[in-house]
């Protein structure tokens, strides 16, 4: 069966290494594709130039743009900087609202057999924070409509069983 | 590369090294130099030092052979000393060697003199000097300022360019979750 393209979570951040990377999230109803849309390696620039460094490595770090619907999955998937979770390999999801925003944990078997767990902070696109400032709405309730919305297409895309097994604390 | 970018990273750049000149301005400076006075009346050497916010200058000098004058001069005094007029000192020793320290009265011009003594006139003298000056040195504090507020100001620029720039990147893609399951196209881009 054709596998089905479901949403796409614009922006989400994960800790890495070197720094946060910014994440595109295409959801399947077969898998979570965590596409890299941004590396800022923000260690080196901050062993460069300290905190003035790393903000600086952000700022002239470009993003990419991913063409979700065109993109082939098993391309977007095979991509070492991506990050692929199937649906089945999922033993926990959550979303919760804590203090540095709202984070999505994700525990999932690797095909070796690994227990591994994810933590993405869901971020917002400057450009929609801004548009919902100018519509008068306040960064809180932005940020939990969004978390809303991530919430609504995790559920349309996981399988009911694991979908039931989803915390949403937000 | 963008342009928003390009003058974040230059201003950055201008401003870092700014700073370090505005810290290098303030760390005191050594220098260890070395002189042959000539033998005959009429000649000397000097050292020349000056530019100094807060100036404090210490070290010591050492002959070779006799024994010299020594001589710290304002430039006023030193164009007398030089013509042969009467001149003031703000410090003058002799010997064949010496220590020194004093406080420099004002930023200005300074120099440290060495002239033969009344026995040495008839013979080559090599004087070594070593020199420490502390303070604020005026000219490289006023580049390292500019310097600095020119790269912040390039920098901020930088940010505000690089603000568009890439928000205009942003509406390439979505900048909310879409959903997609309803099998309809997806939004055209707002731009």
């Amino acid at each position: 069966m054709e596998e089905k393209r479901i949403a796409v979570i614009p922006s989400a951040m994960i800790q890495g290494a070197l720094g946060p990377k910014e994440y595109g999230v295409l959801l399947t109803d077969q898998r979570s594709i965590f596409v890299l849309t941004r590396a800022t390696n923000a260690a080196v620039w901050g062993a460069l130039g300290g905190a003035l460094g790393a903000m600086v490595g952000y700022a002239v770090t470009d993003p990419q743009y991913v063409a979700y619907l065109e993109a082939d999955l098993a391309t977007l998937s095979s991509n070492d900087k991506n990050i692929s979770i199937p649906h089945s390999s999922i033993r926990k999801l959550g979303l919760e609202k804590k203090l540095g925003g709202y984070r999505l944990q994700i525990e999932y078997m690797t095909p070796e057999g690994k227990s591994k767990t994810l933590n993405a902070v869901l971020t917002l696109p400057p450009v929609h924070l801004k548009q919902k400032k100018s519509e008068g709405v306040k960064t809180k309730e932005a940020f939990e409509e969004y978390s809303r919305k991530v919430r609504e297409a995790y559920e349309h895309a996981l399988p009911p069983e694991i979908g039931a097994r989803a915390e949403w604390r937000i | 590369m963008n342009k928003g970018k390009v003058l974040l990273i230059v201003g950055v750049v201008l401003a870092l090294i700014g700073l370090g000149m505005i810290v290098y301005a303030m760390l005191p400076a050594t220098q260890t130099s070395s002189a042959t006075i000539s033998n005959g009346a009429g000649y000397y050497v000097r050292l020349e030092i000056g530019g100094l916010m807060s100036g404090h200058i210490s070290g010591n000098f050492s002959v070779n052979t006799g024994t010299v004058d020594f001589y710290i001069l304002d430039k006023t005094n030193m164009n007398d000393y030089h013509n042969g007029d009467s001149y003031v000192s703000i410090y003058s020793s002799s010997g064949a060697s010496g220590d020194f320290s004093l406080d420099l009265p004002d930023s200005g011009q300074y120099y440290l003199v060495f002239d033969h003594s009344a026995t040495s006139q008839s013979i080559d003298q090599e004087v070594t000097v070593t020199l420490e000056a502390t303070g604020t040195s005026i000219t490289v504090l006023i580049v390292g300022v500019a310097l600095l507020v020119v790269g912040a100001i390039l920098a901020l620029v930088g940010v505000m360019m690089r603000k568009k720039e890439l928000a205009a990147q942003q509406m390439r893609g979505p900048t909310d979750v879409v959903m997609l399951n309803q099998q309809t196209p997806p939004p055209p881009p707002t731009q």
